[in-house]
C-alpha cells in the first residue's frame, strides 16, 4: 500500500525540475502570455498549494481534514485586515500563517489524540463554525465581509502563489525521502504499532498539522490579494476544502508529484467544462474521486508511473529480483 | 417567560428534534452495522425532498403519500449504491469508506444542482392551518411531521429490538466476526442496514420538504446537525442518538429565541467540540480503537 | 444554445490566432476602426447554480436589446455582439470570466451579472483592466460604498430603499398603526436596508423591533414568538426569497395575522405557486413593473412579448436598460472605454427603469422601487397616484 521511494538519486533532479517549472511559470507575465493564460496557471498553483498542504497532513497520516478551506479563508481574512490596517506585506503574510496555525492548534488540541474519525468530525465543523463566528465579529466586516482597499497588480499574488506551490511541493518531496517521512508513513500503516516502537504519534501529527495549516493559510492569503473582496460565504464555501482534498487524492496521495497531476487535471476539467457543461464539474470531480478510490487507490500518478516502470522492465532483461535491486 | 411561550418553544424544539432523530437514526444504523460514516446521507435526504416535491407538483397527490414513496425510492437507491459501490470497499479501512461516501455526496450535490437549479422548491398542498391547545399553537404540518417522526422512529426501534433481522443487525453491530461465525449473513445484513438507513433519510427529506423548502443543499444542512447528534449520542447507540436529537432540537429552539439562529448553530457545533474534548471515549469509542 | 455555439467558434479562432493577437488584445477596440466590425460586449451570467432561474431572464433582456439594435443597423453603423459565459453562480468564477471576456474576447465593456456578490468580484477585474461595467442586477449599494470603484456603476435600484414602498403605504394607510417589525438577513444589503427603514419608521413615529437570521434561514418559529409577544401590527421581511417563503408559511401555521405584511421579494411570479391563495393582500416591492405606462416601457413590453411569448420580469427590464445605457454612451462618446466611463458617471439618460443617475461613488439614485400588492392573484402596483387602490387590512390567512 505504501510505496517507499527507491530511487534516491532521482529526487534532487526532481527538485531542480520543480524549480525550473516554477521559475518559468512565474516569468509568464513578462513573456507576453495573455492574462487569461496566466489566470489558469495561477489557479493550478493555488490548487496545488492547497493540495500539498492537505497532502502534508492528511496524505501522510491518513487523518482526513475538511478544514483546509477554513485555514485558507482565515489566512485571507488575516492578510486583508492587516493590509487595510497599513501593515507591510511581509508582516501581513506572517500574520496570515500564524492565524491559520492557531486555528489548527484549536482543532488539534480537541481531537488529534483521538481516532481519525473524531479528527475528521472536528475539522468538518470547524469550517462552519468559523463562518458563523466571522459573521458575528465586528472587525471581520460581518456578513458583508471585507475588501482590500488597494487593488494590487495581479503579478504580485501570482508570483507568490507559484513560489508557495513550488516550496510546498519540494517540502513534501524532501519529507518523503527523510527518515521522519518513513516514520510518519509507518504511523499511517499501523498507529498502535508505530507508537509501540517509540514514535510520538500525537506530537508528529500536531507538527504536521500546523505546517500544513501554515501553507494553506499562506495560499489563502495570496488568493485574498488576488481576489481583493472577501465574502464570508464564498471564502468559507465547502468547495475550497473539496479542492484541497480532491487534488492529492486523485493525483496520488502521499507523493510529491501526485498533487501536481491532480491540480492540472482539476484546472483542466474546470476549463473544459466552463463552456460545455459547467454544472457538471462537481459531479465529475466526485466521480473521478470515486473511481480512484475504487480502482486506483494510490492515485493516478503512482499508477501511471508503476505501469511505465513495469513496461520498461518488461522490455529490458527480465529480472527475478524485485524492483530497486541493483 | 410566560408558560404558554415556554410550551410553544418546547413544541417547536420537539418538531426539529423529531426530524433530527430520523436523520440520526439512519446514520447510526449504517454506522453501527457497517462502520461507515455515511457522508452521502445528506444527499439521500435531498433525494427524498425532491421526490416529494415532484410527486406533489406533477401528480397533485398529497405530500403524505410522498413519505412512503420517498422511503421506497431511498431504499431502492440505497440498495443500488450499496451493491455497486459500498460493498466493494467494506473490507477497506474506515477512512477509505469515508472518502467513498464523500465522493458520492459530491456527485449527488452536483446532480441536484444541475437537475433542479439553485432555486428553492416548495408546494402549498398538504395539511395547513393550526390547532390551539391552551394557547399553544401547533401547525398541522408540524404535528404531521412530529407524528410521522415518532411512528417511524418507533417502528425502526421495534424492528431492531424485536424482529429476527433486527437481532442479526444488533449482532453485527456488536461483533462482526462472531456474528459471521454464528451463521449470520454479513453481506445481506449490511445491505438491509444500508437500505433501511437510506430509506429513513429519504423519508425524513420528504417531511423536511413539508415544513421547509427544498434546495440542492437542504440535506447537507440537516446532516451536519445529524452528525452532531450522532457524536453526542455515542456513535452507534440508537437510544443515545434519539436522546441527543431531542436535546439538540430543544437547545436550538430556546437559543434561537433567546439570541438568534446563528447562535443556535454556533452552540450546537460547540457542543460537538465539548464532547470530543471532555467525553471522547464515553461518547465515541464504544468499540475501542479500531473497527 | 445558438449564441453559445457562435461564441465558442469565435473563441476557438481567437485561440488559434494565439499569441500573435495577444499583444493586440490589450487594445482591441482600436482594431475596430473598420466599418461594420461588431461592437463586442461581454456578460457573465449564472446560467447554472443558485441564481440560474433568475439569470436566464437577464440573458433574455440582453438578447432582446441586441436584436433590436442590430435590426436598426447597430450603433453608429456597427452591430452589437454579446459574448456570454456561465459563472455557475460563483463570484470567483465570475471574476475569472471577466478576465476571460476582457483578455481573450477583447470586449469593449461588461454587461453586469446577476447578483451582488458576483458584481463585486467582477469589479476587481474590471478595475484592474480599466473596463466599464454596469451592475445590471446589483442592488447591494455596499459594493460601491466600501471601496472606491472607478469603472463600475449601479444599474439597479439601491437595496437601501427596499422597505421604502411599504413604509409609504403605512404612512398613507396605517392610521393608528404603531408597531412595526423588520426581519432581516445577516447579509450586507439586508442590514443596510433595515438601518434605513428603522430610521425612517422612527421618524414616522412607529415603534420598531428588528430580528435577524442567518443566511439561508429556514426556521423562523422563534422569531415569530418574539413578533407575537411584541404585538406587531405590520411586518416587513427584508431577506431573500426562500427564507421569506419559509417565514410566511410559518406565520400562517402559527395563525398570526398582521394588519399589513410585506416581504420585499413578493413581486416574484412564483410567489403564487408557493403560497396559493394566501398571497392575497401581501405587499412587496418591485424594481420595475410591466404595467408602468411610459411609451418606452410599452414598446419594450410589446417587443419582449413578441419574442418570448410572455410578460417580461424586472430582470429582463434591467438587462434591457443596461443595454440602453451602453447604446447611449457609445452614441455619445464612441467605442472608447474612458469615454463610456465618463458618460456613465455623469449622464442621466432615460431607460425602461426610469431616469438613470448615479452619485459620486457610482451608487444608483435615479431608479427607485415601487410598492406592489397581491390582489386577486395578480401583483398590482399600489401607493402611487394612478395606481390600484390598496386592499386594507390584509385578509386573514386561509
Amino acid at each position: 500500500m505504501i510505496s517507499v521511494p527507491n530511487r534516491r538519486s532521482a529526487v534532487p533532479g526532481g527538485i531542480a525540475a520543480a524549480l525550473a517549472v516554477a521559475g518559468l511559470a512565474a516569468a509568464l507575465p513578462w513573456l507576453g502570455v495573455s492574462s487569461y493564460g496566466q489566470t489558469l496557471v495561477y489557479y493550478a498553483a493555488y490548487y496545488l498549494a492547497l493540495g500539498q498542504a492537505w497532502n502534508l497532513m492528511s496524505g501522510m497520516t491518513g487523518y482526513v481534514s475538511f478544514a483546509h478551506g477554513a485555514f485558507a479563508g482565515i489566512g485571507a481574512y488575516a492578510v486583508v485586515i492587516a493590509l487595510n490596517g497599513d501593515w507591510r506585506m511581509l508582516p501581513a503574510l506572517f500574520a496570515a500563517a500564524v492565524a491559520a496555525v492557531l486555528a489548527s492548534l484549536v482543532i488539534g488540541a480537541t481531537s488529534l489524540r483521538l481516532r481519525g474519525i473524531a479528527f475528521t468530525f472536528a475539522t468538518l465543523f470547524f469550517q462552519e463554525l468559523t463562518l458563523l463566528i466571522l459573521r458575528k465579529l465586528p472587525f471581520t466586516g460581518g456578513p458583508g465581509g471585507l475588501v482590500l482597499q488597494q487593488i494590487l497588480p495581479t503579478w504580485l499574488p501570482y508570483v507568490m502563489m507559484i513560489a508557495l506551490a513550488a516550496a510546498a511541493t519540494i517540502a513534501v518531496a524532501m519529507l518523503r525521502r527523510s527518515r521522519l517521512g518513513l516514520r510518519i508513513l509507518a504511523l499511517k500503516g499501523d498507529e498502535a504499532a508505530a507508537v509501540a516502537l517509540g514514535i510520538d504519534a500525537t506530537r508528529i501529527k500536531l507538527a504536521l498539522f500546523c505546517a500544513s495549516a501554515a501553507i494553506a493559510g499562506l495560499a489563502g492569503a495570496a488568493h485574498g490579494l488576488f481576489a481583493a473582496s472577501l465574502y464570508p460565504d464564498v471564502v468559507f464555501s465547502v468547495d475550497i476544502s473539496l479542492v484541497a482534498l480532491a487534488v492529492p487524492m486523485i493525483g496520488g496521495v502521499a507523493t510529491a508529484i501526485g498533487p501536481v497531476v491532480g491540480a492540472v487535471l482539476y484546472v483542466g476539467i474546470r476549463e473544459l467544462l466552463q463552456v460545455v457543461a459547467p454544472q457538471l464539474h462537481l459531479t465529475i470531480v466526485g466521480l473521478l474521486l470515486l473511481l480512484v478510490m475504487l480502482f486506483l487507490r494510490e492515485g493516478i500518478a503512482p499508477a501511471v508511473a508503476g505501469s511505465i516502470r513495469r513496461r520498461v522492465r518488461g522490455a529490458a532483461v527480465p529480472s527475478p529480483a524485485p524492483e530497486g535491486s541493483r | 417567560m410566560s408558560i404558554t411561550l415556554l410550551f410553544q418553544l418546547l413544541v417547536n424544539g420537539l418538531v426539529v428534534g423529531g426530524l433530527l432523530s430520523l436523520v440520526a437514526l439512519g446514520l447510526v444504523l449504517i454506522f453501527g452495522v457497517m462502520r461507515v460514516v455515511n457522508f452521502a446521507h445528506g444527499e439521500f435526504i435531498t433525494l427524498g425532498a425532491y421526490a416529494t416535491y415532484l410527486l406533489v407538483s406533477q401528480t397533485g397527490l398529497s405530500p403524505l403519500i410522498g413519505v412512503p414513496v420517498a422511503f421506497a425510492l431511498g431504499a431502492l437507491v440505497g440498495w443500488v449504491v450499496q451493491v455497486a459501490v459500498i460493498a466493494q470497499v467494506t473490507s477497506r479501512p474506515e477512512l477509505d469508506m469515508l472518502m467513498v461516501t464523500y465522493a458520492l455526496s459530491i456527485i449527488g450535490l452536483g446532480l441536484f444542482a444541475q437537475g433542479f437549479g439553485g432555486d428553492f422548491r416548495s408546494y402549498a398542498a398538504g395539511p395547513s392551518g393550526s390547532v390551539s391547545l391552551a394557547g399553544v399553537m401547533i401547525g398541522w404540518r408540524s404535528l404531521t411531521v412530529l407524528l410521522f417522526s415518532v411512528a417511524m422512529g418507533g417502528a425502526t426501534l421495534l424492528l431492531v429490538q424485536r424482529a429476527r433481522i433486527g437481532l442479526a443487525l444488533r449482532a453485527l453491530a456488536l461483533n462482526r466476526d462472531a456474528a459471521a461465525s454464528c451463521g449470520i449473513n454479513v453481506v445481506s445484513g449490511e445491505r438491509v442496514a444500508f437500505c433501511l438507513g437510506v430509506g429513513i433519510a429519504a423519508a425524513a427529506g420528504s417531511l423536511i420538504s413539508l415544513i421547509g423548502t427544498t434546495t440542492p443543499t437542504v440535506g447537507h444542512e440537516w446532516v451536519l446537525d445529524g452528525f452532531v447528534v450522532v457524536v453526542l449520542g455515542g456513535m452507534g447507540s440508537i437510544g443515545g442518538a434519539l436522546a441527543a436529537a431531542l436535546a439538540i432540537g430543544l437547545v436550538q429552539s430556546f437559543t434561537s429565541f433567546a439570541l438568534d439562529d446563528s447562535w443556535a448553530k454556533i452552540i450546537t457545533y460547540l457542543l460537538l467540540y465539548a464532547t470530543l474534548l471532555l467525553r471522547p471515549h464515553g461518547l465515541l469509542g464504544r468499540r475501542g480503537a479500531e473497527a | 444554445m445558438k449564441t453559445t455555439k457562435t461564441t465558442l467558434s469565435r473563441r476557438t479562432l481567437l485561440s488559434l490566432a494565439g499569441t500573435v493577437v495577444a499583444a493586440g488584445a490589450a487594445t482591441p477596440w482600436r482594431r475596430s476602426a473598420f466599418a461594420a466590425e461588431p461592437l463586442k460586449l461581454g456578460a457573465s451570467l449564472s446560467l447554472t447554480g443558485r441564481f440560474s432561474d433568475s439569470a436566464k431572464y437577464v440573458k433574455e433582456g440582453y438578447d432582446l436589446w441586441a436584436d433590436q439594435v442590430n435590426g436598426k443597423g447597430g450603433i453608429a453603423g456597427r452591430p452589437v455582439d454579446i459574448v456570454v459565459y456561465d459563472d455557475e453562480s460563483n463570484p470567483d468564477t465570475g471574476r475569472v470570466l471577466a478576465e476571460r471576456l476582457i483578455d481573450r474576447d477583447g470586449v469593449l465593456a461588461i454587461l453586469g451579472p446577476y447578483s451582488s456578490p458576483i458584481t463585486d468580484a467582477m469589479a476587481t477585474a474590471t478595475e484592474r483592466a480599466q473596463v466599464p461595467m454596469v451592475g445590471t442586477i446589483a442592488s447591494d449599494s455596499s459594493i460601491w460604498s466600501r471601496r472606491k470603484l472607478h469603472w463600475s456603476f449601479q444599474g439597479f435600484p439601491s437595496s437601501d430603499y427596499d422597505h421604502e414602498g411599504f413604509l409609504k403605504v403605512l404612512h398613507g394607510k396605517g392610521n393608528g398603526l404603531k408597531k412595526l417589525v423588520i426581519v432581516f438577513e445577516e447579509a450586507p444589503f439586508s442590514v443596510a436596508a433595515k438601518d434605513w427603514a428603522v430610521k425612517t419608521a422612527k421618524e414616522m413615529g412607529l415603534s420598531v423591533e428588528t430580528y435577524s437570521y442567518a443566511p439561508g434561514g429556514q426556521d423562523f418559529r422563534s422569531i415569530l414568538e418574539h413578533i407575537v409577544a411584541f404585538g406587531a401590527e405590520a411586518v416587513s421581511m427584508g431577506g431573500y426569497y426562500q427564507p421569506s417563503i419559509a417565514l410566511t408559511r410559518q406565520m400562517i401555521e402559527r395563525g398570526f395575522n398582521p394588519v399589513a405584511y410585506n416581504f420585499i421579494q413578493a413581486a416574484d411570479g412564483v410567489t403564487k405557486e408557493a403560497l396559493g391563495a394566501n398571497t392575497e393582500g401581501v405587499f412587496g416591492r418591485s424594481a420595475w413593473e410591466a404595467s408602468v405606462e411610459t411609451p418606452a416601457n410599452k414598446a419594450f413590453v410589446a417587443a419582449y412579448q413578441a419574442k418570448f411569448g410572455r410578460v417580461p420580469s424586472y430582470h429582463s427590464a434591467a438587462a434591457y436598460a443596461a443595454g440602453q445605457l451602453y447604446a447611449a454612451a457609445i452614441a455619445a462618446k464612441g467605442a472608447d472605454r474612458a469615454g463610456i466611463r465618463d458618460f456613465l458617471a455623469s449622464a442621466t439618460p432615460e431607460t425602461v427603469l426610469g431616469k438613470y443617475q448615479v452619485n459620486a461613488t457610482g451608487q444608483q439614485e435615479g431608479y427607485r422601487y415601487v410598492a406592489i400588492q397581491w390582489q386577486g392573484g395578480v401583483s398590482k402596483v399600489v401607493g402611487g397616484a394612478s395606481t390600484a387602490p390598496i386592499e386594507w387590512p390584509k385578509p386573514k390567512w386561509q
